[in-house]
Order: structure tokens, then C-alpha cells, then sequence
């Protein structure tokens, strides 16, 4: 899911930038009247808990292991805007110190795992779990689906992205200059392992967290300042 | 998956990373060609080289941008096969199986075939492009960030007019990552010390999700004490970031020299 550089003209990743920067821009308003002064140590803190959770080797049954994103997970605790914001933080430290998705990516990378990750997700999982108590089953089981259609929805997004290269960047015979495979490939190819494998760890990590702390530390929920609202 | 093997790949991977991390920054402190570069005229001439090398149409000029960041690796007194193993590990394993299919898949002139299927120009020629762009890019970021001091490169994103509230939450970030990878390590050897033979996928998966949640509600706590620790501090909301150095005729040196390359790139390719 990291694109590297390489994959995406710089005209692409040029639009993801101006795409993204106008919702860095507004997720800083949000984050600033939510956190008031707490806000330097709580980013750089949730950013850090991002980084790790995307580090994580969680088990696949079969043998192998995947890595989860956690984005839906930080969107149900602290709201969609917090967790844009921490997983772009995170995804620039991942990109500029150790590689993983190219500098030039890093606006694509941020609208897909940091933009649309979060907040289908959490838009699903407050369609499941509305009205409901910390400790409902219905919580985390939107959590799980949330998490579930969130990396899809992301996975579809690079898809689309890696997609539309060969027909508007190619040479005058043709000769791919990016990524070399068309929408009729890369949809498929991005679907199949993130429905099989990248979304199911995602809705476990998900569902679980959310089942864990609904059950033990139910005060962790009134952060998100949606829930607070409702309340 | 046996229990011990899920652990211990973690574990593996988490003492390495820290490994690997603390030997960049020794690099960093070598006495090389671009240690001796301010950051921020380092940054903004290898990110021009990386645009660039990008923007091409020409696998030529690709090749050489790659073998210019072969000497500048050279120069800063990065070790060549470390270099290229870094870069050669992570191209095979994840470009070249991704762009071996575009040689069958890509339509246009049939070139020859193998195992009944047909190879076309354009695919190789779409898979060279591929992997040549894939190793440069990489190339030119590992040569930044192994050159550079990872608090002198955050600050260096000034040059690109990144909000200096940005920068001083990645750069606590980067130094929380550690605590946190160091405590998560923790988890898995006490894990590891009270589980013999395996367990069931459900088990293991369970530990996770509670040691994310646990870990979370550290990391919010921990925010906490960090805040306060910060208002004792004489924190009132503003942070000030270092001066600005002045730029030496090393810096304007090396501007000059990476404007003269692409320019002389372009007009050769």
C-alpha cells in the first residue's frame, strides 16, 4: 500500500499534494480547537502509536504474516481529522528516515491511508455502532467492518492511482513511462490481497482494540470529540 | 504460525530497526561530501536530482542521475556494497516481481516469447523504465538520509516551508517512536517468556489487539505527562526552532553544481 517513487508521474503525485494540503490545512484547524495546547505531545504521540502499529508483523492463519495501518482505529478514539493527521506525520517519518513510500508519493500515501482509510472507516463504523454504549458488541464489530471496508476503500484509491499511468504517461510507441499496468489490472490485483488478507488483520486489529478498550478502558472513547457532541 | 516464530519476527525486526537506525546516524557523523552540506541546500538539490530523474524520458539520463548517486555515495564515505545492498535487496524483491508481468502484458510489438506467451517491446521497455526510476529514487533517499542527522533533516524541512508546529511534532515523533518500539519489545519478551509451544492464531491475535490497546492508552497517558512536564517547563504554546545557519560557499557550491548537471543532462538527453 506505501507507494514508492518510481510508481506515479510527478504530475501525479504533484495533485495528490495540492489534494492533500488543503485537507492538512483544515484537519490542523480542527486538531488545534480540539486538543487546544495539549496538541504538540498528543500528535506526536498518537503519530508515534501509528508508525508502531504499522510495524507490527500481525499473524495470518496459514503461516505468513501482514502489516495492519490502524487508521479507522485512530479515527474511532480521537475523530477522523486526528487520525489524518497522525497517520500523514507518521507516513512523512516512514517516507523521509526509513523508506518505506517515496518522498515524492507521500501526498498520495496521505490522502489514501491517511484521508480516505480513516474516514470510510469511520464513517461505517458510526453507521454500525450510532447510539450505542463503549462496551456494546455492535462497537466493535463496526470497528472490524470499519477497519474491513476503510483499507479497501484505500486500497482502490491506489488502484485508481496506479491505474490511470500507462494511458497518460506513456511515449510515442507507447512504452509505459510509470507504473505499466492499466485500471483492469491494478483494481483487480489491489482488491484480491486486500480483501483476503490486508483487510481481514485490519478488522481484527481493529474489532480488537476497540472490543479491549470498550471492556477496560471505556474513558479512551470520549476523546473523539464526535462522541462527545452526541453525548 | 507457531507462537515463538510470530514473536521472535517481531522481535527480530524491532532490535533491528533500532540497529539499523543508530549505524545511519554513525554514517551521518562521518567526515563525507554531503555530511559537510547544510541540510537544507542538501534536501532541496537531491530532492531537484529525484524530480528529475523522474520527470525523464530518457533511460540514459536515469542511469546516469544513478551513477552520479554512486559517487556522492562514494564521496560521503557511505560503505558501496552496504549502499547497494539496500537498494538492490528491496528492488528485486518488490519492483522486479511487480514489473515482470508488465513484459507479457503490456500490448504492443511482439519481440519473441517465452512459455507461450509474447513478449512485447513496450513491456521491457516499461519494466526497464520501472526498475531504472525505482532504484534511483531510492538511491538519492538513502543517500539523504544516511548523510544527515536525523534532527538536522527535520529541520531542514524548513527550506520547503513545512509549518514549524509540524516540525516539532515530527520530531518529537521520531524520538516517541523509540520509547515505543522499546516497550512494545518489552511485551513480546514477556510474552515470549511465559508461552511455550504454540498457540492458536485466535490467541495470538487476541495479545495483539490488547497490547495495541494497552500501548495506546500509554501513549495517551504518557502525552499527558509529557504536557505537563512541558508546562513546567515555561511551555505557553509557542516553540521556538534553532536559528538558521548561514549557508557556506559549500552550500552555494553545491547548488550550482546540481543546476549545471541537469541543465547539462537536458541538453545531452
Amino acid at each position: 500500500m506505501h507507494i514508492p517513487d518510481g510508481y506515479l508521474s510527478p504530475a501525479t503525485c504533484g495533485a495528490m499534494y495540492a489534494v492533500s494540503i488543503p485537507l492538512w490545512a483544515r484537519a490542523g484547524v480542527v486538531i488545534k480547537r480540539t486538543f487546544t495546547r495539549r496538541t504538540v505531545p498528543t500528535l506526536a504521540l498518537l503519530s508515534a502509536f501509528s508508525f508502531l502499529v504499522m510495524m507490527f508483523n500481525v499473524p495470518v492463519p496459514g503461516g505468513t504474516t501482514a502489516h495492519a495501518v490502524g487508521g479507522t482505529l485512530i479515527a474511532i478514539l480521537l475523530g477522523p481529522w486526528a487520525a489524518l493527521i497522525g497517520e500523514s506525520l507518521a507516513l512523512v517519518v516512514q517516507a523521509l528516515f526509513f523508506g518505506d513510500g517515496g518522498l515524492t508519493a507521500i501526498g498520495a500515501n496521505c490522502f489514501n491511508m491517511g484521508f480516505v482509510l480513516p474516514f470510510v472507516g469511520y464513517f461505517v463504523y458510526r453507521l454500525i455502532s450510532w447510539g450505542t454504549p463503549f462496551n456494546a458488541r455492535r462497537r466493535w464489530i463496526g470497528a472490524a467492518v470499519g477497519g474491513y471496508v476503510g483499507i479497501n476503500a484505500a486500497a482502490l484509491a491506489a488502484a485508481i492511482e496506479f491505474g490511470i499511468q500507462p494511458s497518460l504517461f506513456h511515449t510515442a510507441t507507447g512504452v509505459p513511462l510509470y507504473c505499466p499496468y492499466g485500471l483492469a489490472q491494478t483494481i483487480p490485483a489491489m482488491l484480491v490481497a486486500h480483501l483476503l488478507i490486508a483487510g481481514p488483520v485490519e478488522a481484527v486489529i481493529t474489532g480488537g482494540v476497540v472490543a479491549f478498550l470498550g471492556r477496560y478502558h471505556p474513558d479512551v472513547f470520549s476523546l473523539n470529540p464526535y462522541e462527545r457532541r452526541e453525548k | 504460525m507457531s507462537v515463538s516464530s510470530f514473536l521472535d519476527r517481531n522481535l527480530r525486526e524491532g532490535t533491528a530497526w533500532i540497529e539499523r537506525t543508530l549505524a545511519a546516524e554513525a554514517v551521518a557523523a562521518r567526515a563525507g561530501l554531503l555530511q559537510a552540506i547544510d541540510p537544507r541546500v542538501k534536501l532541496i538539490g537531491l530532492l531537484a536530482l529525484l524530480v528529475f530523474s523522474l520527470l525523464s524520458r530518457n533511460i540514459w539520463v536515469i542511469a546516469s542521475v544513478y551513477g552520479l548517486s554512486l559517487l556522492l555515495a562514494v564521496a560521503s564515505r557511505i560503505s558501496i556494497t552496504a549502499f547497494l545492498r539496500r537498494v538492490w535487496l528491496f528492488v528485486p524483491v518488490f519492483t522486479a516481481a511487480i514489473a515482470l508481468p508488465a513484459l507479457f502484458l503490456t500490448p504492443g510489438e511482439r519481440l519473441g516469447s517465452l512459455g507461450g506467451l509474447t513478449i512485447t517491446h513496450q513491456g521491457v521497455w516499461g519494466a526497464i523504465f520501472l526498475i531504472s526510476r525505482v532504484a534511483t529514487a531510492i538511491s538519492i533517499s538513502t543517500l539523504l538520509v544516511l548523510t544527515t542527522k536525523w534532527h538536522r533533516l527535520l529541520l531542514a524541512l524548513r527550506a520547503l516551508r513545512v509549518p514549524s508546529s509540524v516540525i516539532i511534532v515530527l520530531t518529537m515523533c521520531y524520538r516517541y517512536i523509540f520509547v515505543l518500539v522499546r516497550l512494545f519489545n518489552d511485551f513480546l519478551l514477556a510474552r515470549k517468556s511465559r508461552v511455550i509451544g504454540r498457540m492458536p492464531w485466535r490467541e495470538n491475535v487476541r495479545f495483539l489487539a490488547r497490547t495495541a490497546g494497552i500501548m495506546l492508552v500509554r501513549s495517551l497517558r504518557l502525552a499527558d505527562d509529557v504536557y505537563l512536564a512541558m508546562l513546567a517547563r515555561g511551555f505557553d504554546g509557542e516553540i521556538d526552532l534553532p536559528a538558521r545557519q548561514p549557508l557556506r560557499r559549500i552550500d552555494y557550491g553545491w547548488l550550482a553544481a546540481i543546476l549545471v548537471l541537469i541543465g547539462a543532462l537536458i541538453w545531452k538527453g
